[in-house]
């Protein structure tokens, strides 16, 4: 699996061309704001079976709230 | 897992700054965002400070804003009054003003505004680019 960083335009360009979008915050914070169709992936949950909701054919964008 | 997975490392922080879109839950406490905006004056730093006099006399003040949008200073009536001749925007600015972020709860910055009797605040994207003014009559209400 690679891990690399990106930054929003190519976020835009990337869903544009059907990557799936991740948020990896807590349930609340998820709740409350996320970006257009991001699905939610705690990172405290994130696994095999978590993960399994995700399409392997397409990327994946993962996030948090900033880099800090 | 198998998949190219992509670290949209600025995150939601950086996204919200822009001003683009989102998916919000109602009921969510009102941000700086909602009560931002945008009819303010600006200028560039190499604007000749004497020919902002008529802009400043309105109550506020004109923004410096480079090239990039990138907020520098602030020019008031102070500003000009001390300014020398022929001096630039930049030269006579106060520079660094506070801001805020779109997504600062909006009601406790109204009351920091308060007590500090300041009338004005810059909202900023995450790199410093001015999207927005609140002004502290803005009053929280229902969420849009």
């Amino acid at each position: 699996m690679s891990l690399r960083p990106i930054g929003r335009e190519e976020v835009r360009r990337l869903i544009e061309a059907g990557a799936q979008l991740a948020e990896v915050l807590p349930a609340e914070e998820y709740g409350d704001e996320h970006l257009p169709g991001a699905i939610h992936l705690p990172l405290k949950s994130l696994g095999p079976d978590s993960a399994a909701v995700l399409d392997r054919s397409r990327p994946v964008i993962v996030y948090c709230w900033d880099s800090l | 897992m198998g998949f190219d997975v992509y670290d949209y490392t600025a995150g939601k922080a950086d996204w919200i700054s822009v001003g683009w879109e989102t998916e919000r839950a109602e009921g969510v406490p009102r941000e700086a965002r909602d009560a931002m905006v945008d009819d303010f004056e600006t200028c560039s730093p190499d604007d000749d400070a004497a020919g902002l006099v008529e802009r400043v006399d309105r109550p506020g003040s004109v923004l410096v804003v480079n090239a990039e949008g990138i907020l520098l200073g602030r020019v008031g009536p102070h500003q000009l009054h001390d300014g020398a001749p022929g001096a630039t925007a930049e030269e006579v600015m106060h520079p660094g003003p506070p801001t805020v972020r779109p997504f600062e709860p909006l009601e406790p910055l109204l009351e920091r505004m308060t007590k500090a009797k300041v009338t004005e605040m810059a909202v900023t994207s995450t790199e410093g680019r001015l999207i927005g003014l609140v002004r502290r009559e803005a009053r929280p209400g229902p969420p849009p």
